[in-house]
């Protein structure tokens, strides 16, 4: 509004003062906390093998949630963003939700559903799935935080792909698999690699539902939030330094993502 | 944009509230003086008029790490010694003086949980929750497992480690648990019908201290909250929640 009375010069100058507050604002803290540690002391916690453990788990939660995620929910960005049915507003709705939820609101909505005396609970008990304080029940959480994430930003981008693309491609002969694959897939491939990156870091850095649901032990349940979380406890440096090795990773990870796949060719 | 934004509002308005209103006594205190503490507030703020005790209820770690940190706070109320000492270590704290006691319980799910007794933690398959070993309900109750003989059987079949006292509790009353080890004041009305509680025949004895911040802007209004607690009308709110006298 005002910004289009001034110069655009102006404008410019506004923004990239706002804009670099704002980018102060979140690099400041980061920088802090790099500023806590050494080198070598970030090199000796990577190696305490109690660290390493908490990392890889993270690892390995985060990717098979990622993996269910995509499973699961591409298919229910599609279904939202295509197809009309009664009560999909309140659909979409719900699929937001977990993202405005405190996690620790989610953990506790999923020791109602699957816990032990939770509503699934006696049925997976009988056929032998335990979730709460395993592995799996991690990855449930970490899933069920993580997933809108991928949804939303899919949903979206559906939404914009020009339908005539996609029916001239179906004119020409073909499937509805080959159309999805050949045409939709590829305009939408930015906001696939935004929406897994961000899926996939949400998960990495998810707390508050994991120790809820899932609990707190080593190499079973404590994946680096919850591990950076315990060692404040006792040794806030050590902490730090956790935190930092996470940050690095996410950072290493987001970047990569972004930019190998959010790359048009 | 939008987030900051309403960051940015929230933060405005956060830094107002506090001016013009009542004489604020910053008060952390461990978790497990919540109902007690709460419970004795609203004397003190009556025979010191204009003041507001306003608490910060964490597990102690988490609180001594933040006066470690130089968290603006007048009182610190610990439940354990070990913590006090990492303040103390701080420099912001001179000496603490005791006001409580406390003792351990075992508590199972009411129903069939298979627990009739602290032998019973050696189970093999039986899901144990205790709280971290640097929360001191999670210190104590090690050293309890020690003193029962059962420590290594038991601590095979802990499935986590909560940060708090009350996460146990959380988990056990859930019925997710089979069996944790808490403090007999944990035991709050809100959970009490969701649990069974086994006596554990162990000499632990967890103890409260308090102390005022050397830097805390008012030091006799802090001291007379410490005092408080271990006065009548203190020891009478402790006890009614179950703690013991110093």
């Amino acid at each position: 509004m005002s910004l289009r009375t001034g110069r655009p010069g102006q404008a410019h100058a506004v923004l990239g003062v706002l804009g670099g507050a704002a980018l102060v604002f979140f690099a400041l803290p980061l920088v802090a906390l790099i500023g806590r540690v050494t080198p070598a002391e970030l090199w000796a916690q990577l190696g305490a093998p109690a660290v390493q453990q908490a990392l890889w788990l993270s690892l390995e939660v985060s990717l098979i949630s990622l993996g269910l995620c995509v499973v699961f929910g591409f298919p229910l960005a599609f279904v939202l963003a295509r197809v009309a049915f009664p009560g999909r507003a309140l659909a979409r709705g719900l699929v937001s939700l977990p993202m405005v939820l405190p996690p620790v609101v989610g953990g506790i909505a999923l020791l109602a559903a699957f816990g032990r005396r939770g509503l699934l609970g006696g049925m997976l008990e009988r056929i032998g799935v335990v979730l709460p304080f395993t592995t799996a029940g991690a990855v449930l959480a970490v899933t069920f935080v993580a997933m809108p994430f991928l949804v939303t930003t899919l949903e979206g981008a559906l939404a914009t792909v020009d339908p005539r693309l996609e029916q001239a491609a179906a004119t020409l002969g073909a499937s509805r698999w080959r159309v999805l694959w050949t045409v939709t897939l590829p305009a939408i491939r930015p906001s696939m690699a935004a929406g897994l990156a961000l899926c996939w870091a949400r998960g990495l850095g998810e707390f508050g539902a994991t120790i809820t649901f899932a609990g707190n032990f080593e190499g079973r349940t404590q994946t680096m939030p919850l591990a950076v979380y315990d060692a404040l406890q006792a040794d806030p440096e050590a902490a730090i330094t956790l935190g930092l090795v996470l940050l690095a990773v996410s950072l290493t990870l987001l970047m990569a993502l972004r930019g190998h796949i959010g790359r048009r060719r | 944009m939008f987030r900051g934004l309403v960051l940015l509002a929230g933060v405005a308005l956060s830094a107002c509230k506090g001016e013009g209103a009542a004489r604020e006594l910053r008060v952390s205190a461990a978790m497990s003086l919540k109902e007690a503490l709460v419970g004795l507030e609203p004397d003190f703020e009556a025979r010191h008029p204009g003041v507001d005790v306003v608490f910060n209820f964490a597990g102690s770690q988490i609180l001594a790490g933040q006066i470690a940190e130089g968290a603006p706070v007048d009182v610190f109320v610990a439940a354990d010694e070990p913590q006090m000492r990492r303040a103390i270590a701080s420099g912001r704290i001179e000496a603490a003086e005791r006001f409580a006691r406390n003792r351990l319980v075992l508590i199972t799910p009411v129903g069939d949980s298979g627990v009739a007794g602290p032998g019973d933690l050696a189970a093999p398959g039986l899901r144990l929750v205790l709280a971290g070993p640097s929360v001191p309900a999670g210190a104590y109750a090690r050293v309890a497992l020690q003193q029962l003989g059962v420590a290594e059987a038991a601590l095979a079949n802990l499935v986590s480690n909560e940060e708090n006292v009350r996460g146990v509790v959380g988990k056990v009353s859930a019925g997710e648990a089979d069996a944790g080890i808490v403090y007999a004041t944990d035991l709050t009305p809100a959970v009490a019908g969701k649990l069974r509680v086994l006596p554990l025949a162990v000499d632990v004895s967890p103890v409260y201290e308090a102390a005022v911040l050397k830097d805390s802007p008012q030091p006799a209004l802090a001291q007379a909250f410490v005092a408080e607690l271990r006065g009548p009308g203190g020891q009478a709110a402790l006890a009614k929640h179950g703690f013991l006298p110093p």
